[in-house]
């Protein structure tokens, strides 16, 4: 191999080797589990039609290999460490004084990237798919996945005429190729066509990419007009107080992110409306939609807890933040508050997609079908205030799941912030697994409905004992008044006992207990580990 | 709560700070009452950033203690922070913001702003106001600093090695703000720097830092005198040379 492939190469390997290490170790945990496990991957056959995976196949194989191709098209696209909005390239500047060709540097990532796309594929396969019995093809997918990478590595390394341009091509580029593989599958296009389909998409995106890096190393950004885009006046802000000005700043700095990464990914999803108009698949992506914010908002997370994007060590605090004359719980509180914009941003995307998406492919009448039955059956008012409660809670839930792990990345503990991830994704795979088991064993859920009460009272009791200790240490510390801790204490029993009033009133029967409700309640309304981020902010700000 | 009017902007008193194995500051105490220049002198790695660092809250006295303005930076951040002008070494403004959002933002913190101040040293500096941080030079990006640490005329200005890399019409800019700075009566000055011809120009008094020890502080010219007129860059290839025995 070439010296400087290898060196490239290199870099890749140390940079993220503990990532690669993870998912050596999911292969390998997978082909072990495929080796003793007897859980079914196939759910349902219907002749003719595409099999209904289980829960076991999804959370197994589907969910971590999606994750790990999101986790390669970052990390070999360089996009974990540049501005995805901004106009100029994301490839590193660092390596543009390389003693190499333009092309040199476009090709070898993304021979890197293809390279690693294609073997996930294959030992996904060979240790995971073909001994589960599911039918997929070998071929064309291994040359799919390096074609998405390839693909976002062009887009990546270009630069644009305008702010955020880079993610709309994305999602239009991606969309396309997704439709169009989508399109293929719906009219069941042989493997000889899906491979002359994909194939010629790697050079195709390798020559975007070397314009894109040639043009970057000489210093071009593309711009409409007369390069008014670098000197175009802004206008002057004039900010109220700290606190205002504090929350423009996350705003810019991380606001955007999550629903960026909603739109992006429910364009994929709801294009898939327009191909199928079975009321299952239709009200299975309609879930899948919903679901989307919150879903989003816990990969979103970690980025939006990072402390600071320039600071010398990534997980510290640039000096810049840290010397800002504002209290760590007004720094927290700005971040939180922020976090409650990009969710309600998000919301309201999804707002305006889904129905668009569903007036536009004609599906709307299956869901207004839907919807008058709901109402005859439980009644207009009592619809009303069940659909309310479930938009207030999507919403809560994505908000958070966004600040859920804010004091892990505040903390500025690296192993904990890199850890994190991991710890997540095994537990929604485990989660997964065990709802899948739930499913097909009446003992296993005769033990769960048994063990429901004391469980909850366990949770509530850990949260609420969690709660006290993260407050004491505020009090402590002296980080947040102890009259603004009363109020927070106040407004957190206000909503619990909103939420349990409203749980109370829906569950109007003597099967549920009422204590049930109270717990859920409890354990609904977030405060323990939003209170612990003043603290860890606090740690990381004074080491 | 309101400072002693004669209490010194600065007082630290025995700090040791140990990372892993490494004493970066041995008992260090420093006391620095307001108005005039304080040079802080040492080579890479002496521990002049640390014990800045301390001064600005950034890092906590684990032995000693740090007192700005009569307050612990730790405990009291907006106290502390809110008087004091920073620029690092570093020059860690946030790239992606334009020259102009940077000033309104770091506006919104200081009451004590000047619009005026800020307009003429932008003219002064020649700087675009609609420029992104990321596009500006090394050079540009420490004027910009220096204008945010300069415009609420904070009482005390903490420079940690501000000319480090960048070129003479750079660093003239810089001194000069420092006269500027003390030419209004009360202000305070404490600028750290290994370029000791930068700091004989300007510092009234020298604190020289050898490994984590200050092996001598007092005025400029008392040192000057002691010394038989010898020049800083002499004094302190002296003391370095003899700061284990001292240390």
């Amino acid at each position: 191999m070439n010296l400087a492939g290898a060196a490239l190469g290199r870099e890749f390997l140390t940079r993220h080797r503990w990532g690669f290490a993870a998912i050596a170790a999911y292969v390998v945990a997978l082909a072990a589990w495929m080796q003793f496990s007897a859980a079914p991957m196939i759910a349902t056959v219907t002749p003719g039609e595409l099999p209904d995976l289980s829960l076991h196949f999804i959370f197994t194989i589907l969910v971590p290999t999606t994750c790990v191709a999101f986790y390669f098209v970052a990390v070999f696209s360089f996009g974990l460490s540049g501005d995805i909005s901004a106009r100029e390239s994301m490839y590193p500047r660092r390596l543009f004084t390389l003693p190499l060709p333009s092309s040199a540097l476009a090709a070898w990532p993304m021979i890197y990237g293809s390279a690693a796309m294609a073997l996930l594929w294959l030992a996904v396969f060979v240790v995971g798919i073909r001994p589960s019995g599911v039918a997929a093809p070998a071929l064309w997918p291994a040359l799919f996945l390096p074609a998405v990478v390839a693909w976002m590595q062009a887009i990546t390394w270009q630069s644009y005429p305008l702010p955020g341009m880079r993610l709309i091509v994305a999602v239009v580029w991606l969309a396309v190729i997704d439709a169009t593989v989508l399109l293929s599958l719906h009219f069941q296009a042989s493997q000889t066509f899906m491979v002359a389909l994909l194939a010629p998409q790697l050079p195709l995106a390798y020559l975007v990419a070397r314009n894109g890096v040639a043009r970057a190393r000489r210093g071009d950004i593309a711009a409409w007009g007369t390069g008014a885009a670098t000197s175009r006046p802004v206008e002057e802000r004039r900010f109220e107080s700290p606190t205002q000005a504090q929350g423009w700043y996350e705003w810019q700095r991380h606001g955007r992110v999550l629903p960026v990464w909603v739109a992006i990914l429910l364009t994929m999803e709801l294009a898939l409306l327009f191909l199928d108009d079975t009321p299952t698949i239709v009200f299975r992506l309609l879930v899948a939609a919903v679901l989307t914010p919150p879903v989003m908002a816990v990969f979103v997370a970690p980025a939006l807890a990072s402390t600071s994007s320039d600071a010398r060590d990534a997980f510290g605090l640039a000096a810049f933040d840290a010397t800002r004359p504002m209290t760590s719980a007004a720094l927290v509180g700005a971040r939180l508050r922020m976090a409650l914009q990009s969710t309600l941003a998000a919301w309201g995307v999804a707002a305006l997609m889904i129905p668009a998406a569903l007036l536009l492919s004609g599906r709307w009448s299956l869901v207004a079908e839907k919807l008058s039955e709901t109402i005859a059956y439980v009644g207009g008012l009592r619809a009303g205030v069940i659909a309310l409660l479930l938009a207030v809670f999507l919403v809560a839930t994505t908000w958070r799941a966004l600040v859920g792990s804010l004091y892990i990345g505040m903390s500025g503990r690296r192993w904990l912030i890199r850890g994190s991830p991991l710890i997540a994704l095994v537990l929604i795979i485990a989660l997964g697994m065990t709802a899948d088991w739930v499913l097909g064993s009446g003992r296993a859920q005769k033990v769960i409905w048994e063990g429901f009460f004391i469980t909850l009272f366990a949770l509530a009791s850990i949260k609420a004992g969690a709660s006290i200790a993260a407050f004491r240490r505020l009090h402590q510390q002296r980080l947040v008044a102890d009259q603004r801790l009363l109020l927070l204490a106040a407004v957190w029993c206000a909503a619990v006992l909103l939420v349990y009033g409203t749980l109370a009133w829906l569950a109007e029967t003597p099967l549920i207990p009422r204590s049930v409700l109270m717990f859920m309640a409890i354990l609904a309304i977030p405060l323990a580990r939003p209170a612990l981020a003043p603290s860890a902010l606090a740690r990381n700000r004074h080491r | 709560m309101a400072t002693a009017p004669d209490a010194p902007v600065i007082e630290i008193t025995n700090l040791t700070r140990r990372f892993g194995d490494k004493t970066a500051l041995r008992s260090v105490s420093l006391t620095l009452p307001a108005g005039g220049v304080y040079g802080l002198v040492g080579a890479n790695g002496a521990g002049k950033t640390t014990l800045i660092r301390h001064i600005l809250g950034l890092l906590r006295a684990e032995e000693g203690s740090v007192r700005i303005f009569g307050r612990n930076p730790v405990d009291d951040p907006v106290g502390v922070l809110a008087r004091i002008g920073y620029l690092s070494e570093e020059m860690d403004l946030p790239h992606w913001m334009r020259v102009r959002e940077l000033l309104s933002y770091t506006r919104a913190f200081h009451p004590g702003w000047s619009d005026d101040l800020a307009r003429e040293l932008l003219e002064t500096f020649a700087v675009d106001a609609n420029a992104r941080i990321r596009t500006l030079s090394k050079g540009q990006k420490a004027r910009v600093g220096l204008l945010c640490a300069l415009a609420y005329r904070p009482p005390l200005l903490l420079l940690d090695e501000p000319s480090s890399g960048l070129d003479p019409i750079v660093r003239r800019d810089i001194l000069a703000a420092i006269m500027r700075t003390i030419g209004d009566e009360g202000r305070t000055v404490l600028f750290s720097s290994h370029l000791l011809e930068e700091v004989e120009q300007v510092a009234d008094h020298v604190t020289m830092i050898v490994e984590g020890s200050i092996v001598l502080s007092a005025p400029l010219a008392e040192i000057k005198r002691s010394h038989a007129n010898a020049s800083l860059d002499q004094i302190f290839v002296q003391r370095a040379a003899r700061a284990p025995a001292t240390v």
